[in-house]
């Protein structure tokens, strides 16, 4: 091979590593979110039912995750989800309903669920209380007793100043998560021990007018939407004063 | 253990070469050795820990064919394509001595094997009926050596719960959870352990069982 072949290759080859190194840094280092203007277009390109009008605030969950509440032309208070990738950033989720929801922002961390929520002020909701409950079970096997203890964790969340809010798990939540995250995995080494936890733990809301009363489903917190990617945002339940525990 | 295992099986093949009037080149021992410890197995199951039965010597069956037009050879490597398989069930026996040893190390009778650092521990409520408590850490190391295991009575814990409770107590028997202590070092133990609502009943569940004790004293501050 000749001295001038050599050359060539090595050149193309110093060439594509340098793009293939701006690439990786660019596509993990994530640049400016959108402004308004942008974020407005996108969502009204991907899903024009949304029909946005304003956007209220833009929520940075982490580096990638961005919460956009929104307000449309009819006056409804919606969310989008933003998630940094592949070298841009892209529209998630969007809902014109803001009704509370969980996004669990890394896949295998069940920890790193947050709440969000955009409830229009015409609603007439003081309060929000979120719930993180495991239910009560006992089994037993060949004579075996197990015993499981309930578990019903609360948190209070005032709706006073904005209509849009976003809620990381309390430290008390993600510790008690991480404990049977860790006990799960040394049970079933093989599988990922979220799929069990989602089995028996789960996320619960209810909502609370200016007395203090328990309001029924709220209709106007219902919305339609549109979900592209694999995003782990979900719908959290929506409880009956039956289903929780509580002591005068 | 299984480092202790090594050691023998090291050791032993050590003495055999060392009898060896000519001496073959080690790697090519170590070589023999590796593919003669591999074999048809099945697993089964000894007082809670997978065990390795071996039956068939494959690894030595190939090195026979390998070996078949080179006698000589083989009457050398011989030695080593067996002791090879037979590290198998040195294997095996460390690994059945080390249930015993495993138990009296970290015996699960005993709190104390879940719970031997709680310098990062807390107690949290996890049922609204009871308020944050702090934990006596400066006495909760002695406090969980006084102690005796109890029966889990699931059944009454349970329906106790969800009937018949006057309005006044709380429904859940273990309204605390214990986050962040450290078990025995070298157990690997994994644990969850629930506290009942005067600190003095402990309910551990680990992957594979669950224990119950009571201690003489409360783990929580103020608690006696």
């Amino acid at each position: 091979m000749s001295k001038k072949k050599l050359l060539v290759i090595i050149s193309v080859l110093v060439i594509l590593l340098a793009i293939s190194l701006i690439y990786w840094i660019t596509s993990n280092n994530p640049n400016s979110f959108p402004d308004k203007g942008e974020l407005i277009k996108e969502i009204n390109h991907i899903f024009p039912e949304a029909n946005v009008k304003e956007i209220q605030d833009t929520i940075a969950l982490d580096e990638k995750h961005v919460f956009v509440p929104f307000i449309s032309e009819k006056n409804n208070y919606g969310v989008s989800y933003w998630v940094w990738k592949k070298s841009e950033w892209e529209l998630a989720s969007v809902n014109t309903g803001g009704e509370p929801r969980s996004w669990r922002i890394e896949d295998g961390d069940i920890s790193t669920t947050h709440l969000v929520w955009n409830i229009s002020p015409e609603i007439p909701i003081e309060n929000l209380k979120f719930y993180l409950i495991k239910d009560r079970t006992f089994h037993i096997t060949e004579g075996i007793e197990y015993y499981d203890p309930g578990v019903q964790l609360e948190e209070l969340v005032k709706l006073s100043d904005t209509s849009y809010g976003v809620m990381p798990l309390p430290n008390s939540w993600s510790s008690i998560l991480a404990s049977y995250t860790k006990l799960e995995s040394a049970r079933q080494p093989d599988i990922f021990s979220n799929f069990f936890i989602e089995q028996y733990m789960y996320f619960g809301w209810m909502a609370y007018d200016r007395l203090g009363k328990v309001l029924p489903t709220v209709n106007a917190l219902n919305g339609s939407g549109f979900t592209g990617g694999d995003e782990h945002i979900e719908y959290i339940r929506l409880l009956d004063k039956l289903e929780i525990e509580t002591v005068e | 253990m299984t480092i202790i295992a090594w050691c023998v099986i090291a050791f032993i093949a050590y003495r055999l070469y060392n009898r060896q009037s000519d001496k073959p080149e080690i790697w090519k021992v170590l070589v023999v050795m590796l593919v003669g410890l591999f074999s048809f197995s099945f697993n089964t199951e000894i007082s809670g820990t997978v065990m390795k039965i071996s039956i068939l010597p494959l690894g030595v069956w190939v090195l026979y064919a390998y070996f078949r037009k080179k006698n000589d050879e083989w009457q050398t490597y011989r030695t080593f394509a067996w002791f090879g398989f037979a590290a198998n069930f040195i294997f095996l026996i460390f690994s059945l001595l080390a249930v015993p040893i495993f138990q009296v190390m970290y015996p699960g009778n005993e709190p104390s094997t879940y719970l031997s650092n709680i310098d990062d521990a807390s107690i949290i409520p996890i049922h609204p009926g009871v308020k944050h408590q702090e934990m006596d850490k400066e006495n909760s190391l002695a406090t969980i050596l006084d102690f005796s295991e109890e029966t889990i009575h699931s059944t009454d814990w349970y329906y106790g719960a969800n009937v018949g409770v006057a309005p006044t107590k709380i429904p859940e028997k273990f309204p605390y959870q214990l986050i962040g202590a450290i078990p025995k070092w070298g157990s690997g133990l994994t644990s969850v352990v629930y506290i009942e609502e005067d600190g003095k009943g402990l309910l551990i569940s680990t992957p594979k069982e669950q224990r119950y004790f009571r201690l003489k004293d409360s783990l929580i501050e103020g608690g006696n």
